[in-house]
């Protein structure tokens, strides 16, 4: 059972409506959050969050940041025990990368590095 | 605004221009010499053609249907076609249309929705000059201009196909 | 196959350099993002998911082996080691950094290839006939048209921003393998009075969100006006095309609302103005591309098939005869043979292949196919100008590298776009549901026995997976955020071109699999003999016994 599915069953951790900004890097168009700091991070769960107004202003914000991240926009998620979870299809494979990591040796979509950039 | 015009493949700023253009609902009076060069929309042509002794310039959508727009350039010495959006490419047929199935030899004059990167199709396809979008950078319109030297296919710019310029080897 | 002059590789190399300066802009700040995003679409260069995607030209789908070569090479250098073939014989890259898309640009320049229109309101890559030049049943190579039409639409000036993208297809065999009814243009090259060249054009086909099969609306252009009335065609467009409402953009609706007639008489007039010009080709413009085309240096061979080929017929493992009899097709030479490679298997999302196969594929095209290898709009790799005796060994080596599954054209050859995997505007996944399939179908005896069965899925209504047209459709949309598929029947792409009708509510990803199966096991019950293929049954008897055979079992 996902996380997420647990938590709708627990009576102590209704989901709460969260919001965040996110972006696709310049450089390589990775999947950014922005973080409390007012930087960018690829990892969601430490992703700034806050209330749609909140993040309203966050985005006017990140607007600015044109020479790091590309089409910044703000995205509303459930924050259940803890934890940011994307409501849609297409933020969760956005946040975990491409699903697709079949059986071929050394071929895994999501993970592998170029090799020019491995090192 | 900055007008920029091209002569032999290369692009250069024009600082004096002498059009004025003229809104809907304005005509020559004292302010403005009988004379003077004006560019008028389509709306303003019949009032001002009479008295105008200097030259008259239309100033047409992009939009414009070419046959409609060739039916009033008698006496006419500029067409001026506005781009919308510089993704709405119907300027670049209207302006082909004019120069080669009505045979129009006067200067046409892109404006509107008109970026650096697009002055050299504009052109090819038989505009002279161009007011450059704000925004848009002079030095990169200029340095651009001349990016592709040479293409396939012919335009209103007389070019000849490349197929029969050269031919490929095998 | 063309070669490039130096007039062609200053083109790329202009063009390479141009997007270079653009990039830089971009980095320093000078462009914004608004400003950027159209210049580098016109370089095929798309923000997707989690990366840039980069979009390669493969003009009519023909690669020599140097280019397949140069693609492994960027795919290690730039990417994660492998590249995708599109349904549009296109290639692309997946995770390219935007510093080193001109360093990609260059070394595709280098190899004659580049990103030019893969992109953008402008007219897109040719496609063709995947057998083009080496068909049985061809009137002539399209490919000498397919060049020169390339090379028109190159940087045309005029066309740079029509109301939407505008792709051709051209194909000069008789059955139809370009799918040239859903195409924007369909150029069919016929033979006229007197054995002279020409070619019938459809207009105004097209998938997406509103599939329309196109009509014909000149039978018969003459060779020498092959340009000038595509010219007319897309002024008649850039003119009056819809630009308030992007679905209603394409060529399609302009034609179905004008009526074929009407706008065939238009383009006609416009095409008496300039069919004299300088776009009316000229016996000695056309002969340098025809040459270019012209056959490689088969060898005579015996009409008979060698001796090496029957045993290997006889093998007691039934593989070689297997993948003989549905991933080679007959050549117009003879003793010579079309071989397609599958790239349809459970290793790899479907058109995926990695450096390392490519590196072996382009060996394998030096040896035995002089060089060339062609993508296919079914997403795999072709062979051509194979000879008959070499095959045995051919299928030895294709089979260690995972391109031999004996499937071409069947059930398991699924056609698949990217879907939410990948690409941004996708409303459900497509690989794992192909992979699915893939898994569910994997008995080959089983396979065998169902005969042409083409299966086509598409993340969402773009239908860069052709779903309209697989015999079955699969079509991914959203409901209230959760994937769903829906399923349709009847399409084909084929001599008598169909669309695809959608067969009943959407299905749950749980479900599209199980669906699919019940709709085979429904067609092995219902067809007249195993001759009858799924289409023909389906043509027949109708939705009706599928539809039953599907929602009786997951509730309507
Ligand atoms: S069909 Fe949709 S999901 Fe699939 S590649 Fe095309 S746009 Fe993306």
């Amino acid at each position: 059972m996902s996380q997420h599915a647990a938590a709708l069953l627990s009576p102590t951790a209704a989901p709460e409506e969260q919001w965040i900004v996110t972006a696709n890097a310049l450089a390589d168009g990775s999947v950014r959050y922005l973080t409390s700091a007012r930087t960018w991070t690829g990892d969601l769960q430490q992703a700034w969050f806050g209330p749609a107004s909140a993040a309203e202003a966050m985005l006017v914000w990140s607007r600015a940041q044109e020479a790091v991240v590309c089409d910044p926009y703000i995205l509303a998620l459930d924050r259940v025990e803890e934890r940011l979870v994307p409501r849609s299809q297409r933020e969760r494979i956005r946040a975990e990368g491409p699903r697709p990591t079949l059986r071929r040796l050394g071929y895994d979509a999501g993970r592998a590095e170029p090799v020019r950039h491995a090192v | 605004m900055t007008l920029l015009a091209h002569e032999a493949g290369v692009a250069r700023v024009i600082a004096d221009d002498p059009w004025i253009t003229l809104g809907p609902d304005e005509t020559l009076d004292e302010t403005l010499d009988e004379a003077s060069d004006v560019i008028v929309p389509l709306e303003g042509l019949d009032r001002v053609r009479p008295v105008a002794r200097g030259r008259v310039g239309l100033r047409v959508p992009g939009d414009a249907d070419a046959d409609a727009v060739a039916a009033r350039l008698g006496g006419v010495d500029l067409v001026q076609i506005e781009l919308p959006r510089f993704t709405d490419g119907r300027a670049y047929t209207l302006a082909r249309l004019l120069r080669e199935k009505h045979g129009f030899r006067g200067e046409l004059r892109a404006s509107g929705a008109v970026l650096p990167d697009q002055l050299h199709y504009l052109a090819r396809c038989g505009f002279d000059s161009f007011e450059l979008a704000d925004g848009g950078s002079v030095e990169d319109a200029l340095a651009v201009f001349s990016d592709l030297s040479q293409s396939y296919q012919p335009a209103a710019d007389g070019a000849r196909p490349a197929w029969r310029r050269r031919r490929p080897v095998s | 196959m063309y070669t490039y002059d130096a007039f062609d590789q200053r083109m790329v190399e202009e063009r390479a350099a141009q997007f270079r300066a653009q990039v830089v802009r971009r980095l320093d700040g000078r462009l914004t993002e608004d400003a950027f995003k159209p210049l580098r679409l016109q370089n095929g260069l798309y923000m997707q998911l989690h990366a840039y995607m980069m979009r390669v030209a493969i003009p009519y789908g023909l690669l020599s082996s140097d280019q397949v070569r140069r693609l492994a090479r960027i795919a290690r250098d730039y990417d994660r080691g492998y590249v995708h073939f599109t349904t549009r014989q296109n290639v692309q890259l997946n995770w390219p950094r935007l510093e080193d898309v001109p360093a990609i640009l260059d070394e595709l320049a280098e190899v004659q290839m580049h990103a030019i229109q893969t992109s953008g309101n402008c007219i897109r890559n040719i496609t063709s006939d995947p057998f083009a030049g080496a068909a049985a049943d061809e009137i002539a190579d399209p490919r000498p048209y397919a060049e020169i039409l390339r090379q028109w639409s190159t940087f045309h000036p005029e066309f740079a921003f029509l109301p939407r993208k505008f792709k051709f297809a051209v194909t000069g065999a008789r059955e139809d393998r370009a799918a040239i009814a859903v195409h924007d243009v369909g150029i069919r090259v016929v033979e006229g009075e007197g054995g002279a060249i020409g070619f019938a054009f459809y207009v105004g086909g097209g998938q997406g969100r509103t599939p329309i099969l196109a009509p014909c609306i000149r039978p018969f252009v003459p060779e020498r006006d092959l340009v000038s009335y595509a010219e007319a065609v897309l002024r008649t467009y850039n003119r009056l095309g819809r630009r308030d409402n992007k679905y209603k953009a394409r060529i399609k609706i302009l034609v179905k609302q004008t009526g074929a007639e009407a706008f065939a008489r238009l383009v006609e007039e416009e095409h008496a103005r300039i069919k004299d010009g300088p776009l009316a080709l000229t016996d000695e413009d056309l002969e340098p591309f025809k040459r270019a085309f012209r056959p490689p240096p088969h060898a005579v061979m015996p009409a008979e098939d060698p001796p090496e080929l029957v045993a290997a017929r006889l093998a007691k493992d039934r593989a070689f005869a297997h993948w003989e009899r549905h991933n080679v097709s007959p050549h117009r030479v003879p003793g010579y043979a079309n071989v397609s490679l599958s790239l349809k298997s459970r290793d790899l999302p479907p058109g995926d292949v990695t450096s390392e196969q490519l590196d072996a594929v382009a060996e394998l095209a030096d040896r035995y196919a002089f060089g060339r290898v062609v993508v296919t709009h079914r997403q795999n790799l072709v062979l051509t100008d194979v000879a008959r005796r070499d095959l045995p060994a051919l299928h030895g080596a294709l089979a260690k590298l995972g391109v031999a599954t004996p499937n071409v054209g069947k059930l398991t050859d699924v056609v698949c776009c990217p879907g939410l995997d990948y690409c941004n505007l996708a409303n459900a996944r497509s690989i794992n549901v192909a992979q699915d399939l893939l898994a569910r179908f994997e008995d080959l005896s089983a396979l065998h026995d169902l005969g042409d069965m083409h299966l086509n899925i598409s993340g969402c209504i773009n239908a860069c997976g052709h779903h309209h047209v697989g015999h079955v459709g699969i079509l991914g949309i959203d409901k209230q955020g959760t994937e769903h598929y829906q399923l349709m029947l009847g399409g084909s792409s084929g001599d008598e071109a169909s669309l695809g009708r959608i067969l009943g509510r959407a299905l749950t990803g749980d479900e599209i699999g199980g669906a699919v199966e019940r709709v085979v096991v429904a067609y092995l019950q219902l067809r007249e003999s195993p001759q009858e293929p799924f289409l023909a049954t389906y043509r027949r008897l109708g939705p009706a016994p599928f539809k039953e055979a599907v929602y009786d079992a997951v509730g309507a």
